[in-house]
């Protein structure tokens, strides 16, 4: 380790406020600069009190290409730049400006999974492992060569805010690795297979969000779970069932019993419990919102959409 | 302020930090005592403890940032019910 490098982060949350504490920690590195980017949900506060509590300079900006944002680290000489949790895409003139590159965490195991929403792609394709990766950052998006990349199992009812979590997690832990080959100055970067690329755009949604009573349980089970942000609000769709022309949201299913008892979509039972002919199998909704989106007992969904047995429980046509 | 309420809450916020006091008027967010994970993880405990559940738009630090924002809000959330 020789000179102390000048560090800056553009970025968001917890995974953010952690890295920043790492590189804090760190007598070989020197983090002067942060760019929050706000904009994407109400909880990610925690890079700003970080910086606020710690007396770190820090501006936000809603456009990190900005100049604004150049001369900020070029004011400082910034020499690295970490992309954590930022949801903007780096263009143009900031890639040039510090001299060892700017390298971005993903929340995916590049080269499957760029894009956005990957944690939700992988729960829907029935994922059993998934990944982070940090990579450098070069004019495309998530194409760069890879830095540290780990890999981790996931468990079968998983869901997409509980991926997300997991991901944070894994990419704290492994940014120290980055940090310590970072300033030792023995990055290895693995260029990415492009054969191997997959990539979802934000409006991509798995299904459209429409849940087919005429898939098998597990595909259906896959797709409710992809889009599950409980507690926080969907950064998706909530999935959607229509029955009497209404339409009402899922949030949690479970399987009751792999029997064909009557058509896909019809109503087997909405007594104290509503159960759903799926494809070879009945499930129950145990978990669902209403008209509005707003969560519900499943008594009221009963209730207020005069479900009863024999009914057909729907897709829903957009 | 609800008592019962407050006394639960403050239990929730003690577990999940492996601390043994709070000061009731201490700032949750200002303080750096709760990230966005512990509101996560706080918000999830709440929900099942007083079997309610808070919408997706109330989970923002206004409602979040102290002992009794908390308490109001899952006071209006019960009367609701």
């Amino acid at each position: 380790m020789s000179d102390i490098k000048i560090i800056g982060i553009i970025g968001n949350g917890r995974i953010a406020k952690e890295c920043a504490a790492i590189l804090m920690a760190h007598p070989g590195c020197a983090l002067k600069c942060v760019v929050i980017d706000d904009s994407r949900d109400n909880i990610s506060f925690d890079l700003r009190k970080y910086c606020e509590i710690g007396g770190l300079n820090y501006i936000v900006s809603g456009n990190i290409n900005s100049q604004e944002v150049i001369e900020y680290f070029q004011s400082e000489k910034v020499s690295l730049i970490f992309s954590i949790n930022n949801h903007q895409i780096i263009r143009g003139k900031l890639l040039g400006v510090p001299r060892e590159g700017i390298i971005n965490f993903h929340n995916g195991p590049l080269p499957k999974y760029g894009g956005l929403n990957a944690c939700s792609w992988a729960i829907f394709n029935g994922e059993t492992q998934h990944g982070i990766t940090w990579h450098y950052v070069n004019a495309g998006i998530d194409e760069g060569d890879i830095v540290v990349q780990k890999i981790f199992d996931i468990g079968p009812n998983i869901t997409a805010l509980q991926l997300i979590m997991a991901c944070i997690n894994e990419g704290i832990s492994a940014f120290k690795k980055v940090v310590v080959d970072v300033l030792d100055g023995a990055v290895t970067r693995s260029p990415q297979n492009r054969a191997l690329r997959t990539y979802h755009f934000s409006q991509e949604v798995p299904s459209e969000g429409v849940v087919d009573f005429s898939q098998d349980f597990y595909s259906i089970d896959r797709l409710i779970r992809a889009l599950n942000f409980n507690p926080l609000e969907s950064s998706m769709r909530h999935p959607l069932v229509e029955i009497n022309k209404k339409k009402f949201y899922i949030d949690k299913v479970k399987l009751v019993k792999r029997v064909q008892l009557g058509d896909c979509g019809e109503v087997i039972s909405a007594g104290d419990r509503l159960e759903i002919q799926a494809n070879g199998a009945i499930l129950e909704i145990i978990e669902a919102r209403d008209e509005q989106k707003n969560r519900t007992s499943i008594k009221n969904i009963i209730d207020k959409f005069s479900i009863k047995q024999g009914m057909k429980v729907g897709g829903y046509e957009f | 302020m609800n008592s019962e309420v407050q006394s639960a809450i403050i239990s929730m916020i003690l577990e999940l930090k492996q601390i043994s006091s709070i000061d009731p008027d201490q700032g949750l967010i200002d303080s750096g005592l709760l990230d966005s994970f512990d509101i996560i993880n706080l918000i999830l405990a709440i929900e099942a403890h007083f079997q309610i559940s808070i919408p997706g738009e109330m989970i923002i630090p206004d409602n979040l940032g102290y002992i009794g924002e908390l308490v109001k809000l899952v006071s209006s959330l019960q009367a609701r019910q």
